[in-house]
This record gives structure tokens, C-alpha cells and sequence, in this order.
């Protein structure tokens, strides 16, 4: 026993020791041979699933796949169409779109990216197997010569161009596919700035450098690393010790503590993710639509905002963002609480219970809780109903257990394809499968608008006057902040409208 | 001897696992919530649903279902994440590694720590080490410990920035970086145990101070100090053994708060995970991997009680 207890003490003394004579060791998880400007590390909110682009399906993916893949097409932080893999575009009629690839560019694997790997690329994601739906438009696709394809639609659709920039553009190797498409799962080859040097699941995704991009001088840093931290809390944590250099979705409310420091550069951006309230338009009491009005216009988002922002996000009246270019002013009168009283008192529906169905995170807790207030003021009853992700997910999209959810639109980088699917009767987030004719006629007529942006706008009003003001077919409620961080050696950071950082950016002066 | 006790032990766990992954199998599919809906999101089409439970061999009868993962996991095949495609083995033992060795950090804080505050205020009752003993106590108790992990966090990194804030170094990586990376949050994990030791090993030193066999010692002139060493902790450490055995079931279920706030991953964020996704087939590696670790530190605590007690034999 003696014995026993002399080794812990010795353990415990080596403890003491060793800790003592390293308090200024390096900096936790540096590589010895990487000079520390070189490698950029980011800590992000969530793990990747897959990466093989078509078939997954989370919008948190996007993220951790940009590093790897290049787009067709890329865009701008107001999420204009920019030139990707694909040099120029061009709509030979309204059913013929027409790429132009950029020349020279390699996969990781050293194979080349050109019009057959494209070719193949875009069948993939069209096919019955993949998991994506932005491509159903898309009939055949021709290989025109190496450098040019041409994609053939089954019916006009304006959102073509930019879904080749979500997860449908992203070009993998053919040669990697054709081999193994079950690799591409965990080691993805592309044709991006970083090829990928280990994936490390719910830990860390490391990325180096590919020396064969394309563009001239890019990626600056040597490493990238993307470190998995859940907690809010956590991210800030290892920001302010300086374990990583960018921490991604930040709090608002304690932000102020980053703020305080010079070490930090903080950027709020707008983003088109919106918090709403999906409806299920076929099940009581929400198939009244007296019900579904009170609770549009009984909803002052501007004090929502306020109230657990602290009014750094935006109120939502629309599914668009005010900076963003389909935006319109005029639809921000939505909150009238006389007239959302009214709308009961004259269906005698005063006092109706509406079940709400939201995660059991203490952010929605309070948003419901200020709903519940609000509504009260109108005459509804608020009933919230905690369920887990997936719980809820299931209760409201397949089972149809639930009225009525408050989740989540994470937005689409062209409104086309947000518009179809918050409104469209075929529409998988359209959970009780109801539009009408006018807003489906109106819906077709933005898909064939295909070189017309500011009509494409003008119908999407038209849209939502009828969808948001007379049906209710969703109640949109707020613009989360994006909030970041990042020490402030940290340069080229791009906020986009997407809200899906491309880390590929950063870098660190020497 | 041994060995038939041994042999009886292992008739005795190979029903219990049968028994535990098939319940924690009939369990998952009782969760509200369907992988093949979580993994297809807004492309869950009727055909794409029935496809991809097909291939995930969600369709078949739970019986089935559990047969096949068990005549695969028979083989040594856990399968794959529903999700990342990564096997389930390689995740659930690089993830067990992790909070092995967290918790046993942890444990031994605890022990080390616990058993010292017991000794030493048993040599000094009524001192102030034994008040402090006895404060040490009950704050374990009563202090959760995600809020000791936030308040380590915030004073041993945030303030002093002398430990890291999160991440996680394996010991037989760079020992050094492992004891950094560990310390606040096995520290986090083991006030509970050290509270749970001081007072149990306070107390059985009590108890054996009564008998006859101590009064004995003192008798022959023997300073209390030299009566705590020989006779009195080997006799008090029995309980002991049993709360460290008890405490390692209970901290591997408990780390995942710790591991969060310290973004470790380990098997707790694993686990946690899984259920949110319903990643069925991971969680089931989890829960099987769990239950024999439970079930090798039980049967380590007899043995060491054999060892410590030679009154006690195992037939």
C-alpha cells in the first residue's frame, strides 16, 4: 500500500512538474515545420456529412466543401453571378444555356477539369440518385468542344445560373469517381484551392494548398484548418486565447466582450437565412384563414429583433433581406395587430391555440415566449411545443404531426429557387401542399425571366403581396445576425449573403 | 481458482451484452425521427425515402435488423455512420480514447486529491485542513460541473492564459500537451469524485479508528501518523474502491458537458451526435463499447478488492 500511495505522490509531483516548466510552451496543435502566419485555423459550428457534393444535403456543408471545390460559377458577396470554372455564360435561347470553361485547370488527382468532366459532373447531379433538385430543369447536356458544354432545359429556369454556384457547379474528378465513387465520400477530390490532407470526423477537417490551382498567387495560406467546435461560447473562448484565428456564428449579446479588445476585428453581415414559421396550411386550425393572418400581421418582428438580437439583426416581413436585391420596402407594413384582431373577431376566432413546434434551444424558448406575448395582445394562444431536431423535423415534414414549426429557411443563392420552394404546391417545405394559381403562374412566368432581373423582382412582389399578406402562407420573423471574428492579422474575409463563409479567403500577414 | 472465477464472470457478460445492445436496439427505433429523412432532407421523396431506407436496411423487422448487426458485429464489423460513411469502429475507439483518457485523468485527480484531504484532516481533526476538507467536500457536491469548467475556463485561460481553452492532446502524442489540454477539464469532471472519496475514505478512517486492532496500534506507542499508514488507509480503502468503480461509469456518462465546453471529442459528443442525427448504427457501436468497458472496470474492482483484502475470495 505504501508503495501504491508513493507512486501516485511521485505522479502527482511529474504533474506539477511538467506543468510548471510549460506555461509558455507553443501554442496548443501548431505544426513545427509551418511557419505560424501560414496556417489559418477557423473553428465552425458543425461537422461536414459527406463530401461528395450531390449527395448531401445540409447547408451547413457548403462551408467546409468550398476549399475543395471550385464552382462553375461563383458569386459576389451580393450573390450576383461571378465567373467560376466557367469563364463566360450565355442563354443561346431560353431552354440553351452555353459554358464557357476556363482553361488549364487540374483536379488534385492532376486530371484535367474539362467539358466531359463537367459534362459528367452535371449528369451526376441530375440523375435520379443524387440528392439534389436544382438540376430537375437541366434535360441532356452536350459537349460542345474540350472548353464549352451546352445544357439543354426541359422548361426555362432563371435559377440555372446560380444553382451551378451551390452544390450542382461543384466540380469533382472523374477520374476519382469513375474508380471509387464511395472514396469521394471522405476525401473528396476537386478542383479548389485546398486539396485535402485529413478529415478528422467531429474533430477537424485539415486542408493544404493545392500548387496547381489555377488563379495566379491564391490560396495564400500554406494550411487551413477547420476545427469543429458546436458551443457559441466555446468558438469565443479559443478565439480570445488565440487557439484559432476565426470563429464563425457568433452571439450577439456577448459579442460586446470581443469588442472591447483591439485584438479582434469583428464584422456583422446580413445573410439571407430566415427564421420563420413554416405552416401547415391543411391542418386545424391554421387551414382558417383568418388564423394564419392574425399571426402574420399580429407579429411585430422589429420588437422580436430587438429583444434577442439586441437589434443587430433585421425584423422579416419578407424572405428577403433589405440589402439584398430582390428586397422590397413596401412589404414591411405586414405588423397591424387592429387588423389581425379584427380578422378573428369577424370569424369569431378569438382565443384559437396554435401548437408551435421548435427546438429546445434557450434562443427559440425565448422567441416563442415574446410570440406568445404578442399573440395574446390579437387574441391567439401560443402553444409552444419543444421537440429535438430530428424529432421535429419528422413530427412536421413527414408525419404532419404538428401544425405548425419554427425552424430555419437557410436561403438559396438565387431567389427563384427560394420563391418555388417556400410557395410552390409541389414544394417538399410547402408541407400542406397549398398555392394558387395566381402565385404558380406568376412563379413560372420569374423561371423564364431569365435575362431580366428587375422584372424577375417586380413579380416576386407580386408574389409575396398574394402568399404573405392574403394567404399567409409562412410567417417570416427574423434576420439572424452572421457575426464573426477574427484576430485581426487575419485578412481576406468576404462576407457573402449567403451566409456560407468561404474560408478559402483568409490568410494571415507575416 | 481464479480462473473459474474468471470464466463464470465471462458466462455471465456475454448475456448481458446480448441482452443491453438488443434493448438499446429496440430503444433507438422507438425515437421519434427517421435517419433516411434526416440524411435526404428536402429531397425526401416518397422513392428516394424507400430507396435509401432500403439501403440503410431500415426496412426490415427490428429482429432482423438486430441480427444482422449482431452477425456482423460477431465478426468484428460495426458498420458505418449513417451519415459520414466513416466505420463505426474506428470512430467509437478513436473517441473512447479520447475520454479514457480524460476520465482516468480525472479519477485519479480525484483520487489522489480525495484520499490526501481525508488523511490529512483525519491526522488534524478539528484543524482548519479539516474544515477545508469538509468545505472541499460539499462544494464538489453541490457545484455542477459545467459551471467549475466555465469558471476554470475563465480564470486559468481567459485571465491567466496559462492552459488552452479547448482542443485535445492524446498522452502518448506529446505527454506535456496532454496534461495542458486535459487538466482543466479532468479537474471539471473529478470535483464530484474527489468530494465523493474524501468523505467516504473520512469516514471509513473513522470507522477503523474505532477498532480494536487501532487502539492496539496506539497502544504500542505508534504516532498517528504511522497508525494511518500501516493499518489505518488499507483497511479504509475499500470503500474507496468501490466509489472509483462507481465514479468511472458515472464520469464516461457525464463527460459530455465537459467535452463540449472544452470542444473535446470525445465519446460523449459522439453519442449525443448520433441521437441527433439518428445515426443508428454509430450509436449502437457507442452503446456496445460502453457497456464492455463498464463491465472489464467492475470486474477490475473485484480484483483489486481480492487484492487489497485477502479475506475475500472469489469461487
Amino acid at each position: 500500500m505504501r508503495v501504491a500511495y508513493q507512486t501516485l505522490f511521485r505522479t502527482a509531483i511529474l504533474l506539477a512538474l511538467s506543468l510548471s516548466g510549460c506555461s509558455n510552451d507553443e501554442s496548443v496543435g501548431a505544426t513545427s515545420e509551418l511557419k505560424e502566419h501560414e496556417k489559418v485555423t477557423v473553428a465552425y459550428s458543425t461537422d461536414l456529412n459527406t463530401f461528395d457534393p450531390v449527395f448531401g444535403s445540409a447547408g451547413s456543408d457548403h462551408s467546409l466543401l468550398y476549399p475543395l471545390y471550385d464552382t462553375l460559377i461563383s458569386f459576389d458577396e451580393d450573390l450576383f453571378p461571378q465567373p467560376g470554372l466557367a469563364e463566360e455564360w450565355e442563354y443561346l435561347d431560353d431552354t440553351t444555356l452555353e459554358l464557357r470553361l476556363r482553361e488549364g485547370v487540374l483536379f488534385h488527382d492532376g486530371t484535367i477539369m474539362d467539358a466531359t468532366a463537367v459534362a459528367f459532373n452535371l449528369e451526376r447531379a441530375a440523375s435520379e440518385e443524387s440528392y439534389i433538385s436544382d438540376l430537375n430543369a437541366v434535360e441532356t447536356v452536350e459537349v460542345i468542344d474540350n472548353l464549352t458544354v451546352r445544357l439543354h432545359l426541359q422548361y426555362p429556369d432563371s435559377s440555372i445560373v446560380l444553382a451551378l454556384a451551390d452544390r450542382a457547379g461543384m466540380m469533382v474528378s472523374k477520374e476519382a469517381i469513375e474508380q471509387n465513387p464511395d472514396t469521394i465520400q471522405r476525401a473528396g477530390v476537386g478542383a479548389g484551392p485546398y486539396e485535402l490532407v485529413a478529415w478528422e470526423t467531429g474533430e477537424r477537417i485539415t486542408y493544404r494548398k493545392f500548387d496547381d490551382y489555377w488563379a495566379e498567387g491564391e490560396p495564400k495560406a500554406e494550411i487551413l484548418e477547420i476545427q469543429v467546435m458546436p458551443n457559441q461560447m466555446t468558438r469565443m473562448n479559443a478565439l480570445q486565447t488565440g487557439e484559432i484565428d476565426f470563429a464563425t456564428s457568433l452571439p450577439a449579446g456577448e459579442i460586446t466582450s470581443l469588442s472591447d479588445e483591439k485584438k479582434f476585428t469583428i464584422i456583422e453581415g446580413s445573410a439571407v437565412p430566415v427564421n420563420m414559421l413554416y405552416l401547415n396550411i391543411t391542418s386545424a386550425p391554421l387551414d382558417q384563414k383568418a388564423v394564419r393572418l392574425a399571426l402574420q400581421h399580429g407579429i411585430d418582428r422589429n420588437a422580436l429583433n430587438e429583444a434577442i438580437h439586441y437589434g443587430q439583426g433585421e425584423g422579416a416581413y419578407q424572405p428577403f433581406p433589405s440589402s439584398y436585391w430582390v428586397h422590397n420596402e413596401a412589404l414591411n407594413d405586414l405588423y397591424d395587430p387592429d387588423y389581425a384582431r379584427k380578422v378573428l373577431e369577424e370569424e369569431d376566432l378569438v382565443g384559437t391555440e396554435v401548437t408551435i413546434a421548435h427546438y429546445p434551444e434557450a434562443y427559440d424558448e425565448r422567441v416563442i415566449d415574446i410570440l406568445r406575448h404578442q399573440l395574446a395582445e390579437v387574441g391567439i394562444v401560443v402553444n409552444g411545443q419543444a421537440m429535438e431536431i430530428q424529432a421535429g423535423i419528422s413530427a412536421y415534414f413527414d408525419e404532419k404531426s404538428v401544425p405548425s414549426f419554427m425552424s430555419r429557411w437557410t436561403g438559396r443563392p438565387d431567389p427563384q429557387m427560394t420563391m418555388t420552394m417556400l410557395y410552390h404546391s409541389t414544394s417538399y417545405y410547402n408541407t400542406g401542399s397549398y398555392s394558387t394559381e395566381e402565385i404558380e403562374g406568376l412563379l413560372a412566368e420569374a423561371a423564364g425571366t431569365i435575362d431580366n432581373p428587375e422584372r424577375r423582382a417586380e413579380i416576386y412582389d407580386e408574389v409575396n403581396e398574394i402568399g404573405l399578406k392574403e394567404e399567409a402562407i409562412f410567417i417570416p420573423l427574423t434576420f439572424q445576425p452572421d457575426i464573426v471574428a477574427m484576430s485581426t492579422d487575419v485578412k481576406g474575409y468576404e462576407p457573402n449573403m449567403l451566409g456560407k463563409p468561404k474560408f478559402q479567403m483568409l490568410y494571415k500577414e507575416p | 481458482m481464479f480462473l473459474r472465477f474468471l470464466t463464470k464472470r465471462l458466462f455471465y457478460v456475454i448475456p448481458m451484452l446480448f441482452i443491453t445492445t438488443f434493448i438499446v436496439f429496440s430503444f433507438i427505433l422507438l425515437i421519434p425521427g427517421d435517419p433516411a429523412l434526416a440524411i435526404l432532407g428536402e429531397n425526401a421523396s416518397d422513392e428516394n425515402l424507400a430507396q435509401l431506407r432500403a439501403q440503410l436496411g431500415l426496412d426490415q423487422s427490428l429482429f432482423i435488423q438486430y441480427w444482422n448487426w449482431l452477425t456482423s458485429a460477431l465478426v468484428g464489423d460495426l458498420g458505418e455512420s449513417f451519415f459520414t460513411g466513416e466505420s463505426v469502429q474506428e470512430a467509437v475507439f478513436s473517441r473512447m480514447g479520447i475520454t479514457f483518457q480524460l476520465v482516468t485523468t480525472a479519477i485519479v485527480i480525484a483520487f489522489v486529491f480525495g484520499t490526501t484531504l481525508a488523511i490529512v484532516s483525519m491526522m488534524k481533526p478539528g484543524s482548519w485542513i479539516d474544515e477545508f476538507a469538509r468545505l472541499v467536500s460539499t462544494m464538489g457536491t453541490a457545484i455542477p460541473n459545467f459551471l467549475l469548467a466555465m469558471l476554470l475556463l475563465a480564470v486559468f485561460s481567459l485571465s491567466l492564459g496559462w492552459l488552452p481553452a479547448t482542443g485535445f492532446i492524446s498522452l502518448f502524442e506529446d505527454p506535456i500537451g496532454f496534461l495542458r489540454s486535459v487538466l482543466l477539464p479532468s479537474i471539471a469532471l473529478g470535483a464530484v469524485g474527489m468530494a465523493q472519496i474524501t468523505r467516504h475514505m473520512r469516514s471509513a478512517l473513522i470507522e477503523v479508528f474505532e477498532t480494536d486492532y487501532i487502539r492496539t496500534a496506539f497502544s504500542k506507542g505508534l504516532s498517528i501518523r504511522q497508525t494511518i499508514f500501516h493499518h489505518g488507509i488499507r483497511n479504509a480503502i475499500l470503500p474507496v474502491v468501490t466509489t472509483v468503480g462507481i465514479l468511472y461509469g458515472n464520469l464516461m456518462g457525464a463527460t459530455v458537458v465537459v467535452e463540449t465546453i472544452f470542444s473535446i471529442p470525445g465519446i460523449g459528443q459522439l453519442a449525443v451526435d448520433s441521437i441527433m442525427q439518428r445515426d443508428f448504427a454509430m450509436l449502437q457501436g457507442v452503446v456496445l463499447v460502453m457497456v464492455v468497458i463498464i463491465i472489464v472496470i467492475n470486474f477490475a474492482t473485484d480484483i483489486i478488492y481480492s487484492l487489497l483484502d485477502p479475506r475475500i475470495k472469489y469461487e
